[in-house]
C-alpha cells in the first residue's frame, strides 16, 4: 500500500515509508509494524495513538534503531531523515544519530534512569560523548539543562542519584538527558503514563514550551487521546501493527472516518457525560499479529462485510490530510454531544 | 439506594513507622499515610476516593480490608466496629467485604484454575456441590464463557483477568466492594467494558463500592459522592455534580483543570492552569494546611492553621481555610 503524499513540502524532517517490523517467534511471524508510513514537519508534536499491542513502541524502536535482533528484524521500508536513510545505517553510524539527531524518552522514569550513576554522570556522559564537550564543560551545560527543565536547586541535584528523586522530577531529567544535543526529533513513548495527572500536565506543558523553544519535533506515542486534543496536530491511529486512520488533530475528533477510531473517542469516560448513561464499548480484544487476510479490526467491527473479512482495505485519502484504511467509511459519523 | 450506611469511618489514622539509621537505638519516624479520616458509604452508592500517589488512598483501603492494623479510629461495617471484633466474628464480618485490585496480572493465583480462584472465598461457607453451581453462574455473571472454569489466568487477557476479579470480590455477596484502581492497568476500550460491568453488577446486586483512582473522568462517571485525599487528609468531599461544577479547594481545582479533554477546541480556548511541584513527604508534612507547599493562594494563616473539614451548602464538606464567603 503506498500513501501518496498531499503536496511534496520542502522542508520533510523525518519520511517513514513502508516500514515493517517483524518478530520472529515459533517458526510464525508476528508482524508487529505493517507498512506504515508518515512524516513530521520541524516543530511539529504528531500523536501516535492505539492501544497496548498496536504497534507504537516497536514503531519508536524501529526509527531509533534499536528493536532487539533476533527475534525482530525491519522487513522493508525507509526511515528517512532528512533524506538520509537510517535502516541500512551500520551500528556504529545509527550511534551518532541516536541521541544526537533523534532521541527518546521513555514510558518508566523509575527503570530508565541508571540507578548506580549520579544524575550529573549521566547528563555529562552523553554531552562529552556528542558534544565534545570537556567535563569541567558538560557539568556546567548539565546544570543549565537541568534548569532549562525545571529541576529545583540543579546544583546539588546534579550530584544525587535517582532514587532521591520523585517521578515526576526523574521524567524532567530524561527530559534533560534526551535533549542535551538538541536533537531534530524527540520520540516520547508514553511520557507521562506512570506519573500523577498535575505532574502529566507539567511534564507535557514542559515538552511542548521546549518544542516552541528549540525547535524539536516531537512524536508522542499515548493512549491517551485527551492529551492528543491538548498537544497534537496531527495524530496517527494505530491497530495491529497498521495505520488505520490519520489527520489533523481536529478532523480525528470531530470527523473520524474508521470505526475504531469512533470506538476509542466513544468508549472514553469525559467529564460532561452523563453518567446516567452506558459507556459504548469496543466488543472483543486487542488482537494476535499474525498475517491473517482482511482487515485487522474486522473482527470487532460492527460494520463488518464479507470484504472486509477477504480483502485488506488500502490507506485512502477521504478528504484532504485525511487518510483511513476502511472499506466501510462513508458510514461512519460521530455525533458530537 | 436507602441512606443506610454501608461502611462508616470515624477518625481513622494509619501510621507507618520507618527509618531508624541504628541497630537498636531507633529514631523512628512516624509516617502518616491516612491521618484523622473520617468517611461514610450508604447501601447501593458508589463513593469516589480520588488524590495523587502518595496522598493515602491505598492505605485507607488496605486499613478497611483488616490488612493494616490503624493506630486509632473506628471503621463501622453495618453498626459493627471491625476494630474491635476478634476471630470468627471478624472473619463472618469480612465476608461482607470484597476486594478488586489494579494489577489483573498479578492479583491471581497463576496456579490455580479459575474454578478454584473464583471459589475460594466461598469455601468457608458452601458445600462443594452449591459450589459448582454457584462458579457457573458467577462466570455468566461476570460474562466469562462457562469453558473459562478449567482454565488459568495466563490464558486470559488483561480484561478477562479483571472479570475473573470481579467474579471472585462478588462470590461472597459483599456489601462492600473496595475498587483500587480496578480500570487503569487496562486498555482503553476494555476499560469502558469493565465500568459497564461494574455499574450493572450494581444496579442488579444493590454492591456499594469505594471506588478509588487517579482518573477523574471515571470516578466521576461511576461515583454519586466523591472525596479528593491529599497526604493523608480528606481535603473536600461532595456529591459528583457539586464536586465538579463548583470545586472549593484549590487542589481539587488543580486535580480538575489537568485532566486532559478529547475536546481540542475546548482544549486550545482552555488554560493549562497547574500545580508547581511534587506532593510533600508523609514523613515529614508541611506544618498548617497541608496543601499550602503548592497553593496558589495559600498565606502565612495557612501554615499556622490546620483547616478542619466544614461541612457547606447540600452536605458538601471542604478543608481549606480560603473558601469564598458566598459557598455557603
Amino acid at each position: 500500500m503506498t500513501t501518496k503524499p498531499v503536496k511534496e513540502k520542502k522542508s520533510k524532517l523525518l519520511e517513514v515509508r513502508n516500514l515493517r517490523t517483524v518478530f520472529r517467534k515459533d517458526d510464525e511471524d508476528i508482524i508487529a509494524v505493517n507498512n506504515l508510513s508518515f512524516d513530521l514537519n520541524p516543530g511539529e508534536i504528531v500523536g501516535l495513538v492505539g492501544e497496548s499491542g498496536c504497534g507504537k513502541s516497536v514503531t519508536a524502536l524501529s526509527l531509533m534503531g534499536l528493536v532487539p535482533d533476533p527475534p525482530g528484524k525491519i522487513m522493508g521500508g525507509e526511515v528517512l531523515l532528512e533524506g538520509k536513510n537510517l535502516i541500512n545505517l551500520s551500528e556504529n553510524n545509527m550511534q551518532k544519530v541516536r541521541g544526537k539527531e533523534i532521541s527518546m524518552i521513555f514510558q518508566e522514569p523509575m527503570t530508565s534512569l541508571n540507578p548506580v550513576l549520579t544524575i550529573g554522570e549521566q547528563i555529562t556522559e552523553i554531552l562529552e560523548l556528542h558534544g565534545g564537550l570537556s567535563s569541567k564543560e558538560a557539568i556546567k551545560e548539565a546544570i543549565s539543562l537541568l534548569k532549562l527543565v525545571g529541576l529545583p536547586d540543579p546544583e546539588l541535584r546534579i550530584n544525587e542519584h535517582p532514587h532521591k528523586l520523585s517521578g515526576g522530577q526523574r521524567q524532567r531529567v530524561m527530559i534533560a538527558i534526551a535533549l542535551s544535543c538538541n536533537p531534530k526529533i524527540l520520540i516520547a513513548d508514553e511520557p507521562t503514563t506512570a506519573l500523577d495527572v498535575t505532574i502529566q500536565t507539567q511534564i507535557l506543558e514542559l515538552i511542548q514550551k521546549l518544542t516552541k523553544d528549540i525547535g524539536t519535533s516531537v512524536i508522542l506515542i499515548t493512549h491517551n487521546l485527551g492529551i492528543l486534543a491538548r498537544y497534537a496536530s496531527k495524530i496517527h491511529v494505530m491497530y495491529a501493527g497498521n495505520l488505520i486512520e490519520s489527520g489533523s488533530t481536529d478532523e480525528i475528533f470531530y470527523n473520524p472516518k474508521h470505526p475504531y477510531t469512533l470506538g476509542l473517542l466513544n468508549s472514553v469516560p469525559r467529564l460532561d457525560f452523563d453518567p446516567k448513561m452506558e459507556l459504548s464499548t469496543i466488543l472483543g480484544e486487542v488482537p494476535d499479529l499474525t498475517l491473517k487476510p482482511g482487515c485487522s479490526f474486522a473482527p470487532r467491527c460492527q460494520l463488518a462485510t464479507k470484504k472486509c473479512i477477504s480483502i485488506v482495505p488500502p490507506l485512502t485519502e477521504s478528504k484532504k490530510g485525511h487518510m483511513v484504511a476502511c472499506w466501510e467509511s462513508s458510514k461512519v459519523t460521530r455525533k458530537l454531544r | 439506594m436507602s441512606d443506610k450506611k454501608v461502611l462508616e469511618i470515624k477518625n481513622l489514622k494509619v501510621y507507618y513507622e520507618s527509618g531508624g539509621q541504628y541497630l537498636f537505638f531507633k529514631n523512628k519516624k512516624k509516617i502518616k499515610a491516612v491521618d484523622g479520616v473520617d468517611i461514610s458509604i450508604n447501601s447501593g452508592e458508589t463513593f469516589g476516593l480520588v488524590g495523587e500517589s502518595g496522598s493515602g488512598k491505598s492505605t485507607l483501603a488496605k486499613a478497611i480490608l483488616n490488612l493494616v492494623k490503624p493506630q486509632s479510629g473506628v471503621i463501622n461495617i453495618d453498626n459493627d466496629n471491625i476494630l474491635s471484633l476478634r476471630g470468627s466474628s471478624l472473619r463472618k464480618k469480612q465476608k461482607d467485604i470484597g476486594a478488586i485490585f489494579q494489577d489483573p496480572y498479578s492479583s491471581l493465583n497463576p496456579r490455580m484454575k479459575v474454578r478454584d480462584i473464583i471459589a475460594e472465598p466461598m469455601r468457608a461457607q458452601k458445600q462443594y456441590t452449591e459450589l459448582k453451581d454457584e462458579v457457573k453462574s458467577l462466570l455468566t455473571t461476570v460474562g466469562l464463557d462457562q469453558m473459562s472454569k478449567d482454565r488459568f489466568p495466563h490464558e486470559f487477557s488483561g480484561g478477562q483477568r479483571q472479570r475473573i476479579g470481579i467474579a471472585r470480590a462478588i462470590s461472597t455477596n459483599p456489601k462492600l466492594i473496595i475498587c483500587d484502581e480496578p480500570v487503569s492497568a487496562l486498555d482503553v476500550s476494555v476499560q469502558a467494558q469493565i465500568l459497564n460491568l461494574l455499574k450493572n453488577l450494581q444496579k442488579n446486586l444493590q454492591i456499594s463500592y469505594l471506588f478509588i483512582a487517579h482518573d477523574l473522568a471515571v470516578v466521576k462517571y461511576l461515583s454519586s459522592r466523591i472525596a479528593v485525599m491529599y497526604l493523608g487528609k480528606i481535603v473536600e468531599v461532595g456529591s459528583s455534580e457539586s464536586l465538579f461544577s463548583n470545586p472549593q479547594h484549590p487542589y481539587t481545582k488543580a486535580l480538575i483543570d489537568s485532566i486532559p479533554f478529547p475536546d481540542p477546541r475546548k482544549e486550545r480556548k482552555g488554560s493549562t492552569k497547574t500545580i508547581e511541584g511534587d506532593i510533600p513527604s508523609a514523613a515529614n508534612p508541611p506544618s498548617g494546611c497541608v496543601f499550602r507547599t503548592r497553593c496558589p493562594i495559600a498565606d502565612d494563616k495557612c501554615s499556622q492553621i490546620i483547616p478542619k473539614l466544614e461541612t457547606y451548602k447540600s452536605g458538601h464538606q471542604v478543608a481549606c481555610l480560603k473558601v469564598k464567603t458566598n459557598f455557603v
